[in-house]
């Protein structure tokens, strides 16, 4: 057992970690050439072990630690380490709590007034550092105490944050998009990985009740039952990316897809799912609408496709097979959208779009501008200006974020920025001060 | 006498560099004041020198023309300015047309274009005029269109030279078209020759907007009048800080024709001047420049002034006399080392390098002033930043450790990343405009810079290891003190190193949070400089736990090198990803060449002792290289 302790809690574990480390960003940047940004993240980073890697063309019989393998690995042994070499005499204890903690505190609330102001949040860190090292290297505590260790411990700390954060972001982060027109009002954006089928109905004038089906149900082909819908849904053809296109009257003769909607004039071809960040895969179902036994006929949903409607009863329900949405309680408007160029290039020299927030709960009503480099943040998410359309220059897209630790990586960076730039600044002032009297 | 070299090496060298500072005069023809007009393009004012100059380098690699290669330096080729030979292409084109500025050096481009292989009479097969190329260029359009097709990564490599003679030729082309019907100096005439143009080109373009038949090459000459650089400044309603109100000369023309009204003071200004130009008027074209220029100075003031501020940046040349300052510094402290008791020589170096330090810092920062931006805002000026910081961290390890290394490495550095610069100058203009995302100097001023000095640093500590490798080796240089001292300054630097490539990460990481929401994305670029990060993590704490001696530090620390290598310039080479913003197949193979050259010095550093003239000797007693530097006597305060 000890030896299993001592393995993990090593240098030279860390070593091989940090090697280890190395390596999978470097191999996860190359793949990024093949599999897209996304995926090679999923593929090399957010995973535990990688198997048969795809590298240079072809796949290689080996076994690689993914990036949560490695990271938790060094978590343990940074812990490890510490725990093994903590000193803990009650001198040294009085010492951590009389002095580290009270800095790592100061540390902290200098990184909070950086977020906010950077210019205020930096000059406090110089100041604080200057104290730091005037108090441990000339000041009362020379002869008693010199703290060699702290910069090194704010430092893994830091690390160990910052392990941790990015794994909390990977499960938590949630990022959507939002096209709209000038003039248009939206209180949802769009997740564009993920799609769903949509059945709806009006409930009254300006509400509708929507039942939605995720795209992974639909790709397990099987009947679908809900007691708000009057009817089973059973998923007959399923793709994840296919190209729909208008039937051919002389070529296609093959028959129809669907019996009712849109499926009567459309054909379907499956392509294989593709992986870059460029395009987005096109995924198609046919579904058939059943009430007890009898059928009611066959649908064509696809993305590309637009609302369709049946009768069943007194309701209208709408069929509609789109991203996904995620809906909240205020709205955004978007008022203007400018699109600069510098003059003579295509070069972009500024986006802005001017939207009006209405947020009914806490009445808020106010104009904002959103541009490159200044987002807005507003009910725990953030909205960035990320991308326009080519053809039309009054349609914008924002980019949605929401990510309740987006706070983690600046605390730990503060931590370790602190601990690096104290634990070198003690040996460079040891170092002069050694020459200068040498 | 001895003691006085290194006031006289200051003296004469720092004479030289502010000689050419002063504002340079004309004799005959007012070449320097034309090249101060300001012109608009690439979305930014500069003068028709910077135009001029950034023209040559993409068409030929030179900032001047020579209108004679084939004749040797010593036989006086034709030099002329980038100037005067814009003059001669906006103004005299016929004339130009002869002259042989295009440089191709692939031969089957030059099959392609019929044009002569070798040097014979002449040519001297590399240098080419339009004259020459003009005949074959309906079919250098059709490969350079069906070249740009492909991916930038599957080219081959004649067709990436084609697509360059392809990008050459716009380059001239836009420069010739620049005056637009002003370029005769006869306005009246030019216009009649070029009303019937414009309207075949307005057909052809309802032609092919309808899908009929349509002229292609009408059209192909009207879109080529409105791709030019923008010459007319105009007063707008209001005066900000955009500078949207500029138009081209043919714009300006053909409304003053539809919409009546007089033309603007600069197309009449730019026709008095090609016609006294074309007619050969010295004195004529003198005064017709600086009454242009009268009247700019009158609305245009901060235009004129910027223009000119940027000509005499151009006309100084400060990294290229920095570069030259560097090789001899680089050269006199190479030879303190193979005469170690000559004090004078390093003193020598040593002046050398900081008038040449000095140069490089007035050229960077006078490169922020004319660009109100931070020093690194683009592929090379991280270039010319990388070298100006590891000259200044190799000046400081001069100052503690007299012993030349802290020179070797920042003269080396310093002329190496000038060269690098001048390469990656000749893909266009260096003060681009940012992009709307790039566009914030206060993350540019502190992630971009901090960075760089972490690319800076990890250069030097794997440099100061090739000197160690290279000196172990090859030389009895190496005693135990140096051995200590030198594996001192690698950590010391690997420290501060970990230290600047960390935060500036980090830093990297919040602006991308500030502006797209994630705080790491993955995107190649970061990836590289945690790599940086993680790799000087990886020496520390090898060094730490004794894995590695004193040997395997300094071989570590080449890795570094590599490491810092890809990271700069090899992942823009993938071409994904928000930073990529300058794909260059050219340097792959550089990186490469380097990337092996330092894998070969690691497996030198790797030798046996007994194979290193340093420590042959040494070796029973071989302590210094043997133990294990844990907790390092010397680092432990006092």
């Amino acid at each position: 057992m000890s030896r299993v302790l001592k393995f993990l809690s090593s240098l030279r574990l860390t070593v091989a970690l940090l090697g280890l480390g190395i390596l999978l960003i470097f191999l996860g940047t190359l793949a990024q050439v093949h599999e897209g940004t996304w995926n090679a993240q999923k593929i090399y980073f957010q995973s535990w072990l990688i198997v048969k890697p795809f590298i240079y063309h072809r796949y290689w019989p080996v076994l690689l630690p993914g990036g949560y393998l490695i990271g938790t690995v060094l978590v343990v042994n940074l812990m490890l380490a510490h725990f093994k070499g903590a000193n803990w005499g009650q001198r040294n204890i009085a010492q951590v709590l009389a002095h580290h903690v009270p800095l790592l505190a100061l540390v902290f609330a200098a990184t909070w007034i950086a977020v906010r102001s950077p210019f205020v949040g930096m000059g406090l860190f110089i100041a604080l550092l200057a104290a730091d090292m005037w108090i441990s290297r000339a000041g009362p505590l020379k002869e008693t105490y010199t703290g060699r260790k702290l910069g090194i411990n704010f430092t893994h700390l830091g690390v160990v944050m910052l392990l941790i954060g990015q794994l909390a972001t990977d499960q938590l982060a949630l990022e959507t998009h939002l096209t709209f027109r000038e003039g248009e009002t939206r209180s949802w954006s769009e997740a564009h990985r993920d799609n769903e089928l949509v059945f709806a109905k009006d409930v009254s004038a300006d509400r509708e009740q929507v039942v939605a089906v995720p795209e992974s149900l639909l790709a397990r082909k099987r009947e679908l039952r809900d007691e708000r819908l009057p009817f089973v849904v059973r998923v007959r053809e399923y793709a994840p990316n296919s190209r729909v296109r208008e039937r051919a009257p002389m070529m296609d003769t093959n028959p129809p897809l669907a019996t009712r909607g849109s499926g009567l004039k459309a054909t379907v071809e499956t392509v294989p799912q593709v992986n870059d960040d460029k395009t987005r895969n096109l995924p198609y179902a046919v579904i058939e609408l059943l009430q007890g036994n009898t059928s009611l006929g066959t649908w064509l949903v696809a993305l590309v496709l637009n609302v369709q409607e049946v009768k069943i009863g007194p309701d209208t329900w709408r069929i509609t097979f789109r991203s996904r949405r995620e809906y909240r309680r205020f709205s955004l408007t978007l008022l203007d959208f400018t699109h600069d160029v510098y003059p003579g290039t295509t070069k972009p020299r500024d986006f802005r779009a001017r939207v009006r927030l209405e947020d009914p709960k806490s009445r808020e009503n106010r104009e904002v501008d959103i541009y490159m480099n200044n987002p807005l943040r507003y009910g725990g998410e953030t909205f960035y200006q990320s991308s326009f359309d080519r053809d039309d220059p009054r349609v914008t897209t924002l980019q949605v974020v929401r990510n309740p630790s987006w706070l983690t990586p600046y605390f730990a960076c503060g931590a370790v920025g602190y601990g690096l730039a104290r634990h070198f600044l003690f040996y460079l002032i040891g170092f002069i001060f050694k020459r200068r009297s040498a | 006498m001895k003691k006085w070299f290194p006031w006289i090496v200051a003296i004469v060298f720092a004479s030289c560099a502010l000689s050419s500072l002063g504002a340079p005069r004309d004799k005959e023809w007012a070449v320097n004041e034309f090249g101060q007009l300001p012109v608009m393009f690439g979305g930014r004012v500069q003068p028709i020198d910077s135009l001029a100059r950034n023209s040559l380098l993409q068409i030929r690699e030179k900032a001047r023309a020579n209108f004679e290669p084939w004749k040797n330096w010593w036989e006086k080729p034709k030099l002329i300015s980038a100037t005067e030979w814009a003059m001669l292409v906006m103004m005299k084109p016929e004339e130009a047309d002869t002259w042989p500025v295009f440089r191709i050096d692939n031969p089957d481009v030059k099959s392609l274009l019929g044009l002569p292989r070798e040097a014979e009479g002449k040519s001297d097969g590399k240098h080419y005029s339009w004259q020459q190329i003009e005949p074959k260029v309906a079919d250098l359009r059709r490969e350079a269109a069906r070249a740009s097709e492909k991916e930038a990564s599957l080219q081959s490599h004649y067709e990436r030279a084609l697509l360059h003679v392809w990008n050459s030729r716009g380059v001239y082309v836009r420069l010739k078209n620049a005056l637009g019907p002003a370029r005769s100096g006869n306005l009246d005439a030019g216009l009649a020759e070029y009303n019937p143009k414009i309207e075949a080109g307005r057909v052809a373009w309802t032609g092919q907007m309808r899908g009929e038949q349509f002229d292609e090459s009408a059209l192909q000459w009207l879109s080529e009048q409105l791709d030019t650089p923008i010459m007319v400044p105009i007063l707008a309603p209001v005066r900000d800080k955009r500078t949207d109100h500029w138009k081209r000369i043919s714009e300006v023309v053909l409304r003053s024709q539809s919409e009546g009204g007089q033309l603007p003071k600069p197309v009449e200004a730019y026709a008095q001047i090609a016609k006294a130009y074309r007619s050969g008027d010295a004195a004529a074209f003198n005064a017709a420049v600086r009454e242009y220029k009268t009247w700019l100075a009158s609305g245009f003031g901060a235009e004129l002034r910027k223009a000119t501020n940027e000509r005499r940046f151009n006309v100084a040349e400060p990294f290229y006399k920095a570069l030259l300052l560097y090789v001899l510094a680089f050269l006199m402290a190479l030879a303190y080392w193979a005469a170690p008791g000559s004090e004078w020589l390093r003193r020598c170096a040593i002046v050398c390098t900081l008038v040449a330090l000095l140069v490089h810092t007035g050229g960077l920062v006078a490169r922020m002033v004319l660009e109100g931006r931070p020093p690194v805002t683009n592929l090379y000026s991280s270039a010319v930043f990388i070298g100006w910081g590891a000259c200044v961290l190799g000046l400081l390890l001069e100052k503690f450790w007299r012993n030349s290394i802290g020179l070797v490495v920042s003269a080396s550095a310093g002329f190496i990343t000038l060269i690098i610069a001048h390469h990656l100058s000749l893909s266009g203009d260096t003060m681009e405009m940012m992009q709307a995302v790039l566009d914030t100097n206060f993350w540019l001023a502190t992630h971009v810079v901090v960075v760089t000095l972490g690319y800076a640093s990890t250069f030097v500590a794997g440099f100061l290891a090739i000197t160690y490798v290279v000196r172990g080796l090859f030389s009895k240089a190496i005693t135990p003190e140096l051995n200590r001292g030198l594996s001192k300054m690698v950590f010391g630097i690997l420290c501060f190193a970990t230290l600047f490539s960390f935060v500036g990460t980090v830093l990297g990481g919040i602006w991308a949070d500030q502006s797209w929401g994630r705080f790491w994305g993955w995107d190649p670029k970061e990836n590289g400089a945690l790599i940086i990060v993680l790799w000087n993590a990886l020496i520390l704490h090898a060094r730490m736990g004794g894995l590695v001696r004193e040997r395997g530090i300094m071989n570590l620390a080449i890795v570094g090198n590599i490491v810092t290598a890809w990271s700069w310039f090899g992942v823009n080479m993938l071409g994904i990803g928000l930073h990529s913003y300058g794909f260059m197949s050219k340097a792959f193979w550089w990186l490469l060449a380097f990337a092996i050259s330092q894998v070969l010095l690691i497996a030198l550093g790797s030798l046996p002792l007994r194979y290193w003239k340093s420590f042959r000797n040494r070796l029973p007693s071989s302590d210094d290289s043997g133990k294990a530097p844990k907790g390092d006597p010397e680092l432990k305060p006092a």
